[in-house]
């Protein structure tokens, strides 16, 4: 895939280059706003990763640009040294289709990327038995079998879990859980999101030590991730 | 204030008004002294002195009196001059002092030789008629008696009495007489009183000198009287007559011969024999009584007005009302005392008089004086501009009555517009203000001074000692708030605590009037608190920054210098960056839990510790230690930020894992310990604290057992605090340390608010 990189700093450009071209994608390296935008103009991307502080155009700047200038605008990953919840949810709802703070480990930015192209290319036919890690998905059964235990879901439950699986890797905002979910009902108690993810959670083990973390974005929603080993703090 | 040098002032302007005053009441008495127009007053006055002073009747006076009587037995008057003859005879023969024979003798008569020879056997005083006017054109006409009772009379006295404005007989002339000749009175004469001409023989008129008031010592019928007929016909005993003075003339009715005198009451008239005998007991008893002369009467009553018009520049409207009160008796007074004792007849009545009109005079002129005052400053004030946002309607009245009326009316708004103005201003001044007397008593406070007082729990009042409330602060050496104002300066700054550890900002300055007398104090109060916190924290960061995120990079610096890296080297590289990032990250942290507003809803206690141990896993997964999590069968809700609380809960949770030896164990309980609470107990089994150790838990940038403790605990304190939780620490050397955290499930207001 054809990847535009824009980064001020030529190190951790030249790193974040050197991690995608080693997932076998195609890059092209950026060091200034105005650089990047009369690129764009002219050539097409299928992913944008932006550093948000720069020196002459902040991230959220380029992201507003692309999303005016460019249809359809190219999936964005945000590069950040922000760490506080607060700013990723700034870099979120400015745009942004996912963060990922730095120091970035090559594991997780690869994986992310990896997710926001997987969604552009067709889903594989719903109906089907769905595997990821030791969990299996039976939609025809609404159950989830985990290291040979089937456990039975409620139908909201079964969504909701299979919404997550769905979108690893990928910050997923409240209302995009509710309206998946529920459908557009606006009569929702706010608590019904968090009462199931709690529910779904203990029910099949949704923790670490099966692979996978369920974690709040606050104030925007969830994200379900694969535990990477040697995985840090990540946000 | 440009054209006040134009105006007269008031006092100016009073000073000429008193002028005016002192002149025209000096006139007006001066004329009323000279033209006697208090003539009838001082009579009224006079009459009523007399009655009050009553006098026995005298003992050696007797009125013979031509009676109804007398006529009933004798016959109709005249009487033939025999029978007088043998009345002054029988007279004769008891030996009086002297008789007055009160009856005219001008016509010659048959018996006149008769009767000279009985008026030749006593001393016998005979009346001479006046006429005013004379006939043929003479001033007047005197009519002695024939000319052989003349000559045997002892001495020939006018009768004449003299009648005032009112036709009262109160005064006689002791002398008149015209050309050449002159006559004493009757009665004077009887008494012995010398002649003392001093009329001008030149003038050819009737003159009259020596008026005196006639001492009345009763009414009438007060003198003693013998019916004529009686003591004719020898009814009466000569003791009786005799060594007396014998006063002979008529009362009947029908004589003619009777007058209004004081004494006689509003129906009866006295006989002039009878005022003859007053005048005669008067005259033998020294109690005759002298007018006094114009000149003096002048006097005393200018002198008293005076005395009046000097109280009026010197005293206040109410001592001069006391003082008018004063002279008016001391003059009523002293005019009776006068009569009474000195026998002078000085009249009050144009003093009082006086008195009165100046009275009336100044206070009509002060009352104009004062009120065109008022009505000048009054307009002058309207004219005036507001300095208050809204102005009121000026428009003024042009009938002087109603004028005046909304003048005041807009004075007195603009005064409460003054003052809502002003008590608005202290009231919703944003600091706390206090305004105490020279005492240090409180007088004014507003809204902000009234929370700080509940704050310090003094009570503060209007009345209460303002030393209460400083006694509750204390300056950073200890010593009280109160000695800083007992201080006695001008104007001074201090830096104060309560006990709770809030620092205020207290100034004060003395509060001085016009006249530069130490009137009271203005005290402000302001809580600095967070001021002094954001210090606090300023301070901490420049020593994160100077020190602790420093020394990992020049330890970096240190490892790199060789060029070459060893993979142990780069470890270690790898290890401080990581410690600088954590710094920073926490930092970040801190500052964020205490700023930023939070955001309280439902929460699931269980779901935050749960985030948190998974947030950890891969760090304790990596050396080996489980972290369990208990009690978390059920939901457990509670009001709260579920970003801070999780954030919180990493940071313990990540203390202990820190602090735990591999393959150890991390319990992360939760539990209710009563029905309004949540509790969270993290335990490890890690090497424990020391007591020192964990009395520095909290404090900011305090370096814990191992690194990068510090900011980790101050962050937990914050969000515990913020959600009005506590958080306690038990540990012990080599057991391990279990933090105990009780959080309310409804966060209270107040402690909601972000610093």
């Amino acid at each position: 895939m054809r990847i535009a990189i824009l980064d001020d700093e030529p190190d951790m450009l030249e790193f974040v280059f050197q991690t995608l071209v080693d997932a076998q994608h195609q890059c092209y390296k950026f060091s200034t706003a105005r650089a990047f935008s009369a690129r764009v103009r002219i050539d097409t991307f299928d992913l944008v990763v932006l550093d948000w502080n720069m020196p002459d155009k902040s991230g959220l700047e380029v992201i507003a640009w692309l999303k005016a200038n460019i249809d359809p605008p190219p999936p964005i990953v945000l590069l950040t040294n922000r760490s506080a919840d607060e700013d990723i949810v700034v870099g979120l709802d400015a745009g942004a289709d996912d963060y990922v703070v730095k120091p970035v480990n090559p594991t997780i930015l690869q994986a992310r990327v990896n997710a926001l192209l997987r969604r552009m290319t067709p889903r594989e036919t719903p109906g089907g038995i769905e595997t990821y890690g030791v969990f299996t998905l039976q939609p025809a059964r609404q159950s989830v079998t985990v290291e040979g235990e089937e456990i039975v879901l409620t139908a909201k439950e079964y969504d909701l879990t299979a919404a997550l699986f769905r979108n690893l890797h990928r910050p997923l905002s409240r209302s995009y859980l509710l309206e998946t979910v529920w459908g557009r009902n606006p009569d929702l108690p706010t608590r019904t999101l968090d009462a199931h993810i709690s529910k779904v959670r203990s029910k099949i083990g949704l923790r670490p030590e099966r692979g996978f973390r369920l974690v709040p974005v606050y104030s925007y929603g969830y994200r379900l991730e694969p535990v990477q080993p040697g995985d840090g703090e990540a946000a | 204030m440009r054209d006040r040098e134009d105006r007269p002032s008031v006092p100016a302007r009073l000073y000429a008004e008193w002028l005016t005053v002192a002149l025209l009441a000096t006139l007006c008495v001066i004329f009323l002294v000279v033209q006697d127009a208090t003539d009838r007053l001082d009579n009224i006055f006079y009459d009523h002195a007399l009655r009050a002073s009553p006098r026995p009747s005298p003992d050696n006076i007797l009125i013979v009196s031509i009676d109804d009587r007398s006529l009933q037995e004798i016959g109709r008057w005249p009487w033939p001059r025999r029978l007088h003859a043998e009345m002054l005879d029988r007279l004769a023969a008891a030996h009086p002092r002297a008789i007055g024979y009160d009856v005219l003798f001008v016509e010659p008569s048959p018996d006149d030789l008769r009767l000279a020879t009985a008026i030749d056997k006593a001393r016998v005083y005979l009346p001479v008629l006046i006429n005013v006017p004379g006939s043929d054109g003479a001033p007047f006409d005197a009519v002695n008696p024939v000319g052989p009772l003349a000559k045997a009379a002892a001495a020939i006295g006018h009768v004449n009495i003299g009648f005032d404005g009112d036709r009262v007989i109160r005064h006689v002339n002791l002398e008149e007489g015209g050309g050449t000749r002159h006559w004493l009175q009757l009665a004077a004469m009887m008494a012995g009183v010398p002649i003392d001409p001093i009329a001008n023989p030149a003038d050819p008129g009737l003159w009259q000198s020596r008026p005196v008031l006639i001492p009345y010592g009763g009414p009438a019928g007060h003198i003693r009287t013998l019916s004529f007929a009686d003591v004719l016909r020898g009814r009466v005993p000569p003791e009786l007559l005799r060594g007396r003075y014998i006063l002979v003339g008529a009362i009947a009715d029908g004589m003619g011969d009777s007058y209004p005198t004081p004494t006689s009451g509003r129906t009866s008239q006295m006989a002039g024999v009878e005022i003859q005998a007053h005048l005669l007991d008067g005259l033998i008893s020294e109690q005759i009584v002298t007018p006094a002369p114009r000149n003096a009467i002048l006097a005393v009553s200018l002198a008293v007005l005076w005395i009046l018009l000097i109280g009026f520049l010197w005293l206040s409207p109410r001592r001069n009302g006391w003082l008018i009160a004063l002279l008016g008796v001391l003059v009523m007074i002293g005019s009776y005392a006068l009569l009474r004792i000195g026998r002078i007849w000085l009249p009050p009545t144009s003093a009082l008089l006086g008195l009165f009109i100046v009275y009336s005079l100044w206070g009509w002129r002060r009352l104009e004086a004062v009120r065109s005052y008022m009505m000048d400053e009054l307009q002058r004030l309207n004219d005036e501009r507001d300095v208050f946002p809204q102005a009121r309607d000026r428009t003024v009245a042009s009938r002087e009555v109603t004028r005046q009326a909304s003048l005041l009316q807009l004075a007195i708004g603009r005064l409460r517009d003054l003052r809502r103005f002003l008590s608005d201003s202290i009231g919703n001044l944003p600091d706390a203000l206090f305004v105490t007397d020279a005492e240090g008593r409180v007088l004014l406070v507003n809204g902000q001074a009234e929370r700080l007082a509940v704050r310090l729990s003094v009570d503060a009042p209007p009345g209460a000692d303002i030393r209460m409330l400083l006694g509750r602060l204390r300056s950073a050496d200890g010593a009280s708030g109160a000695n800083h104002f007992d201080a006695g300066v001008e104007q001074g700054r201090a830096e104060v605590f309560t006990d709770d550890g809030d620092t205020f900002d207290l100034r004060f300055v003395m509060q001085r009037d016009a006249g530069d007398r130490h009137v009271g104090w203005i005290v402000r109060i302001v809580d600095i608190t967070r001021l002094k916190q954001a210090e606090r924290h300023r301070e901490e960061a420049l020593q994160l920054l100077s020190h602790d995120m420093r020394a990992p990079q020049s330890a970096i610096l240190t490892l790199v210098r060789d060029g070459a890296i060893s993979s142990e080297n780069a470890a270690r590289i790898g290890g401080h960056a990581h410690r600088t990032l954590a710094l920073a990250d926490d930092f970040v942290q801190l500052a964020r839990a205490e700023a930023k507003p939070a955001d309280y809803r439902e929460v699931d206690l269980c779901d935050v510790v749960i985030d948190a141990a998974d947030a950890l896993w891969p760090e304790a997964n990596m050396r080996g230690i489980s972290v369990m999590t208990e009690g978390c069968d059920e939901p457990e809700y509670l009001t709260g930020d579920r970003q801070l609380l999780t954030r919180a809960t990493m940071n313990l949770i990540g203390n202990a894992v820190k602090y735990s030896d591999a393959g150890a164990t991390v319990r992360c309980a939760v539990s209710v310990p009563d029905a309004g609470h949540v509790r969270l107990v993290v335990s490890d089994e890690g090497m424990g604290m020391t007591d020192e150790q964990q009395a520095n838990l909290f404090r900011r940038f305090q370096q814990g057992p191992r690194e990068g403790i510090g900011l980790g605990l101050a962050l937990v304190e914050t969000v515990v605090q913020r959600h009005g939780g506590t958080i306690v620490c038990e540990s012990r050397v080599g057991e391990g340390t279990r933090f105990i955290v009780t959080l309310p499930r409804t966060v209270e207001m107040g402690v909601s608010t972000p610093p």
